[in-house]
């Protein structure tokens, strides 16, 4: 398989239920290596896409494909090569920490028990304890410990940080997933379906935007942070009204003009600075605002 | 309505109504019907009145329940009004069925179940833990004060002074057991009250951890040590069949008081002692073995992410398929066979009871039907959100399959088959007629358990939840009509 090979290519995918269309047309494509961030407000087709990913659920239409395999043809295959942690995690509870990494283990040909040491000491995990026993946030740990030790080209995650507390959720986030795919450059993907998109800011190099079932926006995150500006200006008098295409969001707050540009920011401030107005700034929008602006 | 009330109602009103439903169905039956009928209002007792707690454990929403600003005991009158309503409506049906014979039967074991179920839901945390433990201790109270009576009595040379006996039985319906259902209604009572949500996501009631590591450890070794992905697999389904070992340890137990019982009382007739709860368990632990298989996964909540688990889901299929057939060949056939002849040896089970040889018996009449419950119940495991779910539309797949066989034939003992039958077989033609009934039967019967096998696949390889009833109406259908394709054939052939 070449390198050129999409971690995740998914063409026109279509999931129905019922007469309802959880996913309606869906296309996007995630490089390998990459942290790829899906969000989207609840019900728009996150969890369906991503359970279409694993086999979980059969697409009404389009394909599904996981390092260019089909993952109903080639299942094995693409399972050994990733790794889930679903939005509800749950274990067996008759079996402690260490048992239950022992038996995900056993699925696996390759598995990291320095890493697992690591993690166990760094969440302060007991191995010992029974799996009943775990608050809802220590399951998410046990279950991000088994997804990371298999040491998977493809690290899916479901809503990964719900239930964990905010140190814990940073360390995960930037040292984890970071390590994680510095440990391996080029060839680790992540491909995570998260609300809390402030948490992945500087991690995330593409995201997509899924509302409704589609695609409704799609970008590398420095060309987003480059098209998405934040202007400010000041005025001496009230703010004069500007209509430039490419304008998402005006508003005026007494002397000050707040402006949500896409990809128009120069000819906005080329128009602004014809008003003269006392002070302009720009700043890159967050992935957040984005996702914010961009479903309004 | 009160929605709260409307949300109660909601979740006895399945059970309720396929109770029902059954019971009119079954008495519509030839011959068998009315007992049938009086089996499903006990089985329909039960149920419903662990459901009032148990839907709560399994929806996750005691919690909820519990938070909102009510006193609790205005909930617990709410609750038990409407289980009382539902057995009550469940012994009317039988009086209207069955007549008044059976009404006295069936009004204990519904107010033992009214007075016991809740406590032993709120204990076990789940409705069939509830079943479980609340059947057998009536059970084992009343066996061990027989064995008590039976020791006062001291009865020698063969014979029980029948009068005593009869002030044991008294005791015991009139004085003990309303005694231990008003004690235990009471602490159902008290535990609603104070009842603390611990945060574990239904605990159950499981077997000592040393003992599951022994089964475990026993299963472990008879696979190679290099298939330890297989090893983590059967060892992990057997895990899931907890309810079966508890049934099977509880059986053990209350068919060694009965067998002491039997013998001690020297009981020329062992219907109650030792062929009831025989006879009780070759009937539920079928079920109780295939609806534990996928659907106790779902109870779990490891279902989804234990099929991405790198290990392809037909193979993680086929192990879940061979630890339930293994399990039901070892506790559903081989555990009764043994104390059928257990029974034999010691004189309890006569030649009237058993008359074709035992292995053949086993092998022909009891092994397959057996076996055929638990596919159904496996099939039913596949779809159902919970066990319950799935060991009750497996009972209501079987009571309908058994409702149509006996429709079919009273069809056919009406027709002139019969009839021609032996006027064919008597002209020569047996051996034709034999592979006749073979095709007419065996085909359907494969064609049942191809779709059976094959549907369950499909509902355990996936999450989608769509077209279960559409697939549950061919899987049931298709056999029956395959059938009288064939009868039909079989006709104009000749």
């Amino acid at each position: 398989m070449s390198t050129e090979t999409p971690a995740i290519e998914i063409h026109q995918l279509a999931r129905k239920y019922g007469n309802t269309d959880a996913v309606n047309g869906l296309t996007l494509s995630v490089r390998a290596g990459q942290c790829y961030g899906f969000f989207g407000r609840n019900g728009a087709g996150k969890t369906t896409t991503i359970r279409c990913l694993l086999n979980l659920l059969k697409p009404t239409s389009g394909s599904v494909r996981v390092f260019g395999l089909d993952p109903a043809r080639d299942e094995v295959a693409v399972k050994r090569r990733l790794a889930y942690v679903p939005d509800q995690v749950a274990f067996y509870p008759w079996m402690t920490v260490a048992q239950t990494l022992e038996y995900l283990a056993s699925f696996r040909d390759r598995w990291n028990q320095q890493t697992q040491r690591e993690l166990l000491d760094r969440f302060r995990l007991d191995p010992a304890k029974k799996v009943d026993g775990l608050s809802k946030g220590q399951k998410t740990q046990l279950a991000l410990i088994g997804a990371i030790c298999p040491e998977p080209d493809l690290l899916i995650l479901d809503e990964p940080t719900s239930g964990l507390d905010p140190i814990v959720r940073r360390e995960f986030i930037q040292t984890i997933i970071g390590a994680y795919q510095e440990t391996a450059p080029g060839r680790r993907t992540v491909f995570v379906s998260t609300h809390l998109i402030s948490e992945f800011e500087g991690l995330i190099d593409q995201f997509t935007i899924i509302e409704n079932g589609r695609a409704a926006l799609t970008l590398e995150a420095d060309a987003a942070r480059e098209k998405y500006k934040k202007i400010r200006a000041r005025f001496a008098g009230e703010p004069p009204r500007i209509d430039v295409p490419g304008i998402l969001n005006l508003r005026r707050v007494g002397r000050d003009l707040e402006i949500v540009a896409n990809g128009a920011s120069d000819e906005i401030i080329h128009r602004l600075n014809a008003h003269a107005p006392e002070s302009v700034s720009t700043e890159a929008l967050t992935l957040e605002d984005i996702f914010l602006v961009s479903l309004k | 309505m009160n929605p709260r009330i409307a949300k109660d109602i909601r979740l006895i009103a399945l059970t309720w109504a396929i109770t029902i439903a059954l019971m009119i169905a079954a008495s519509a039956l030839p011959q068998i019907g009315k007992g049938w009928a009086v089996a499903i209002a006990i089985f329909g007792c039960l149920t419903l009145a662990a459901s009032i707690f148990g839907g709560e454990f399994s929806h996750g929403t005691i919690s909820q329940l519990l938070a909102q600003p009510i006193d609790r005991r205005r909930i617990w009158r709410e609750k038990m009004t409407l289980v009382a309503l539902g057995l009550a409506s469940v012994i009317l049906t039988v009086v209207a069925i069955e007549g008044t014979p059976w009404f006295g039967f069936v009004g204990i074991v519904a107010a033992c179940a009214f007075c016991t179920l809740p406590f032993f839901t709120l204990v076990g945390r789940n409705t069939l833990s509830g079943i479980i433990l609340s059947v057998p201790i009536p059970g084992i109270i009343f066996l061990i004060g027989a064995l008590l009576a039976l020791w006062l009595l001291r009865p020698s040379a063969g014979t029980v002074n029948e009068d005593r006996l009869q002030f044991w039985m008294n005791s015991y319906f009139y004085i003990v057991l309303p005694a231990y259902c008003a004690v235990v209604f009471y602490l159902g009572y008290r535990r609603f009250v104070n009842f603390e949500v611990a945060g574990r996501e239904q605990p159950g009631v499981r077997l000592p951890g040393s003992v599951q590591a022994r089964v475990e450890r026993v299963a472990s070794n008879l696979i190679p040590a290099k298939y330890r992905h297989v090893r983590a697999l059967v060892a992990k389904e057997l895990h899931l069949q907890h309810n079966t070992m508890i049934l099977f340890l509880i059986f053990t137990a209350l068919q060694l008081l009965g067998l002491i019982c039997a013998k001690l009382a020297h009981v020329e007739d062992a219907d109650l002692f030792f062929i009831v709860p025989l006879f009780m368990y070759v009937g539920i632990i079928p079920l109780v073995i295939g609806s534990s298989a996928i659907a106790e996964e779902n109870n779990l909540g490891t279902r989804a992410w234990h099929l991405t688990l790198p290990c392809s889901v037909a193979f993680q299929w086929f192990t879940k398929l061979s630890v339930v057939l293994i399990a039901a060949t070892v506790f559903g056939v081989a555990a009764p066979l043994f104390w059928v002849v257990i029974g034999r040896s010691i004189g309890l089970l006569g030649s009237d009871s058993f008359s074709p040889p035992l292995a053949l018996f086993f092998c022909l009449v009891f092994c397959p039907p057996a076996l055929l419950v638990t596919f159904i119940a496996f099939y039913a495991s596949s779809f159902s959100r919970d066990t319950l779910r799935a060991l009750l539309t497996a009972f209501a797949i079987c009571a309908g399959i058994v409702f149509m066989v006996a429709l079919g034939g009273g069809l056919f003992e009406s027709s002139s088959l019969p009839q021609r039958i032996s006027q064919y077989s008597a002209a020569g033609g047996a051996i034709r007629v034999l592979t006749t009934g073979w095709v007419l039967v065996g085909l359907p019967l494969s064609c049942f358990l191809f779709l059976l096998l094959r549907s369950s696949f499909k509902h355990f390889a996936s999450l989608d939840r769509r077209r279960i009833w559409p697939n549950l109406l061919t899987v049931v259908l298709s056999p029956i009509l395959l059938f009288f394709l064939l009868l039909t054939l079989a006709f104009l052939i000749r």
